[in-house]
């Protein structure tokens, strides 16, 4: 009798642990990263791009078991962060946001070459080929792709329709008819024209309607400076003229980007050319004021320019060549970019997208309005040249730019100067 | 015989003693030396080996992401005298250095002296008026923004009553200068405060009672008494702000950025912009070593002009 319930238990137990190791085995199929830790250093706005804390970030965990520990840091710190754990070879982040003009031999050294990931996540259907090619070129070197283009923008031109249509005007589209229509709207505390004028942001503006004029940083050979051109010296004059005239903020110099994505959201300002992406947030119900009366419109060019030639800019996914956990990292990237999170990242989060079907879907359109005049933009607009030393020339277009708009020197004057430097530096 | 072996028993009993002695003598002396030890090698360790590391790579061309490195000798210092970024930036420092120090030691000392009057909730009065000096130079610098701020700022809002308008404090050279001293000064006068207050308190108030009685006036006894009685303190005070000051790198990073254009770029900003911008750590490091020489040499001027020894 004894003996019968002793077998009668070890059978319970057995099965009992039989269940529990199957049970285990399809936790592990459900769940393959279980146990795998991913660090993941990016800019607080890409994070809420990705939906935040209940995101797709957290839906990567839920599904592979995996844990995401995610690092925010703004931009500078950022890459302060990047570059500190990246000398030290310490694989702390697995995943890290990284700007396009970040994507250099500077930094490829410390990246995984993602080719044969891609490959293999192109088998499934990850799509490698609906991402905008120009996009992903700009994360390779001509021998391997190390980054992955998550999010991307141009500038557009975003104006108060209601103020334009009492001053009986059109939507520029040359910079001239901006200058015109920007001193038209100035007037009752409403400035005509807001841009950003802070350290750096000032150059990265001034960029905008320098490409919008036709003009080029740097020769091919990236050996020549071309700033002191006719593009370098208008672009430079207008913004002078415009300042002074008033139609340009009085603190334009203390505006970065929530200072005029504000302005706008208050109707503090008619016009600006802004980066894509906050199109969201200027027309934000909830912040704004004047949501139902913003327009947009192709940021204005020279006449002889392509339609909507700007300075584009964004962000890739890059895996640390240190990371110990390559493969995992990757596929929380093509998770996080795939063509279902890509849609939803653009219209749920206002991500600016990176794939072309994206741009063309119905969905984006009537959620994001300038999405077809944006595909327009970032097919014609120029990048920043992915020049090493790329930092040291935005700092000094920033210190020559202010210089003349500040009347320290003529455009002339700081245009030669700015040429002079950066010539200094590159060769 | 036996004598002889009591002798050298004796003589070995000594002998011994003497080692004894002598090595108790060692172990004695090497104490303090011990104790020292685990300070000594944490300063080695965090400051003497990167201060050494800091003034040899500036006499190299040692970029941050590239392993080939050049020794070029003194290229780096010609380097920075031939930049008129740097030149703008120094002479903002030793501006924004004097303005602050003259500021905060003016209003510092006058809150010490006001303090050191106060008998009854000195304590509370002196925990309130540390607590901008508890806040992070960061946040200082964002709530200082917001201050500024053109638009909605409670500073143009406040001048605004009396029929003053506007005025872009951060987008302007001279206005942006100012606004940044007094967020300093704002954050950093309790350091002073706190300085002067304990060389006041320690000050025996016989010698005070005693010129009062002669006669002395309460500018004399200040001028004649408190203050020279003083100096030790001040020159504390002045000696560790000079060198806070002179690394400034927080405030102005969040409230200007160092802008317009580089009109607020204190060294401190220059060198971070050079090292993780451009990855450039010899020219960066060059900057630190001039920093760190003319942090000495203020210092050095101090104690020669305002230190003496004080007697009571």
């Amino acid at each position: 009798m004894r003996s019968k319930k002793w077998i009668v238990f070890v059978i319970a137990l057995l099965l009992l642990s039989i269940s529990l190791s199957g049970s285990a085995l399809a936790q592990d199929d459900e769940q393959p990263l279980a146990g795998v830790q991913l660090t993941v250093l990016i800019h607080p706005t890409l994070y809420a791009a990705t939906g935040g804390d209940t995101g797709i970030m957290a839906e990567f965990e839920e599904a592979t078991g995996a844990t995401v520990q995610v690092v925010t840091a703004p931009i500078g710190e950022h890459v302060e962060r990047a570059l500190v754990e990246f000398i030290a070879g310490s694989g702390r982040y697995d995943v890290i946001a990284m700007q396009n003009v970040e994507m250099t031999d500077r930094f490829f050294q410390f990246l995984l070459p993602l080719d044969d990931y891609i490959a293999e996540a192109d088998a499934g259907d990850y799509d490698w080929e609906d991402v905008i090619p120009s996009l992903s070129a700009i994360a390779n070197d001509g021998t391997h792709q190390y980054g992955i283009p998550f999010r991307w923008g141009s500038q557009m031109v975003y104006y108060r329709t209601d103020l334009l249509e009492e001053a009986g005007l059109e939507v520029p589209e040359t910079l001239e008819e901006m200058v015109e229509v920007a001193r038209a709207l100035t007037g009752d505390g409403v400035s005509g024209l807001i841009q950003r004028g802070t350290p750096l942001e000032i150059a990265h503006d001034w960029l905008g309607f320098f490409y919008g004029a036709g003009g080029e940083v740097l020769d091919e050979e990236m050996t020549a400076c071309l700033l002191n051109s006719e593009e370098g010296i208008y672009v430079s004059q207008v913004m002078r003229d415009l300042y002074h005239e008033g139609v340009m903020p009085e603190d334009f110099f203390a505006i970065g980007r929530d200072d005029y994505i504000t302005s706008m959201q208050q109707g503090r300002s008619a016009m600006g050319v802004f980066f894509s992406p906050y199109w969201g947030r200027i027309t934000d119900p909830e912040d704004s004021t004047v949501a139902d009366l913003i327009g947009w419109g192709l940021p204005p060019t020279a006449p002889e320019v392509p339609p909507g030639r700007t300075r584009s800019g964004g962000w890739f996914l890059v895996v640390s060549k240190d990371s110990s956990n390559p493969e995992a990292a990757f596929e929380l990237i093509t998770t996080i970019t795939n063509r279902e999170n890509s849609m939803r990242t653009a219209i749920e989060f206002a991500n600016g997208p990176v794939r072309a079907s994206v741009y063309q879907s119905d969905e984006f359109i009537e959620r994001f309005p300038p999405g077809e005049d944006l595909l327009i933009s970032v097919a014609n607009s120029a990048t920043d040249p992915p020049h090493a030393s790329i930092g040291e020339i935005l700092d000094v277009i920033t210190e020559e730019v202010t210089a003349i708009i500040t009347d320290r020197k003529s455009a002339e004057q700081g245009m030669a100067d700015a040429c002079a430097r950066i010539e200094d530096i590159i060769n | 015989m036996l004598q002889t072996q009591q002798s050298l028993q004796v003589r070995s009993k000594r002998g011994l003693e003497s080692i004894w002695h002598n090595r108790n003598y060692y172990v004695q002396k090497s104490i303090p030396y011990l104790l020292l030890l685990p300070a000594a090698l944490l300063l080695i360790v965090f400051l003497i080996y990167p201060l050494l590391m800091t003034i040899y790579v500036s006499f190299w061309e040692w970029s941050l992401t590239d392993v080939n490195r050049t020794f070029i000798g003194l290229d780096n210092y010609t380097k920075l005298a031939r930049s008129e970024v740097f030149w703008t930036s120094l002479g903002f420092t030793l501006k924004f250095t004097l303005a602050t120090i003259v500021l905060a030691f003016a209003i510092g000392l006058g809150s010490a002296v006001v303090l050191d009057q106060v008998k009854v909730g000195r304590e509370i009065f002196t925990s309130i008026l540390i607590l901008p000096y508890m806040v992070a130079p960061i946040a200082t610098g964002l709530v200082w923004r917001l201050l500024w701020s053109h638009d909605f700022g409670l500073v143009n809002y406040s001048i605004g009553l009396f029929g003053a308008g506007p005025i872009p404090w951060l987008a302007r050279s001279d206005t942006a200068f100012w606004a940044v001293v007094v967020s300093d000064v704002w954050r950093t006068t309790p350091f002073i405060t706190l300085i002067l207050l304990a060389g006041l308190t320690s000050i025996p108030h016989e010698l005070i009672e005693c010129a009062r009685i002669d006669g002395g006036s309460a500018w004399q006894v200040f001028r004649r008494i408190t203050l020279p009685l003083l100096a030790p303190a001040i020159t504390v005070a002045l000696v560790f702000q000079t060198i806070f000051q002179l690394r400034l790198f927080d405030i102005v990073f969040t409230l200007t950025g160092g802008g317009p254009g580089r009109d607020t770029m204190p060294l401190g900003l220059f060198i971070q912009r050079t090292y993780f911008r451009y990855f450039d750590s010899g020219e960066a490091s060059a900057i630190s070593v001039v920093l760190l020489v003319l942090g000495a040499v203020v210092s050095l001027i101090y104690l020669k002009l305002v230190y003496r020894e004080v007697e009571y």
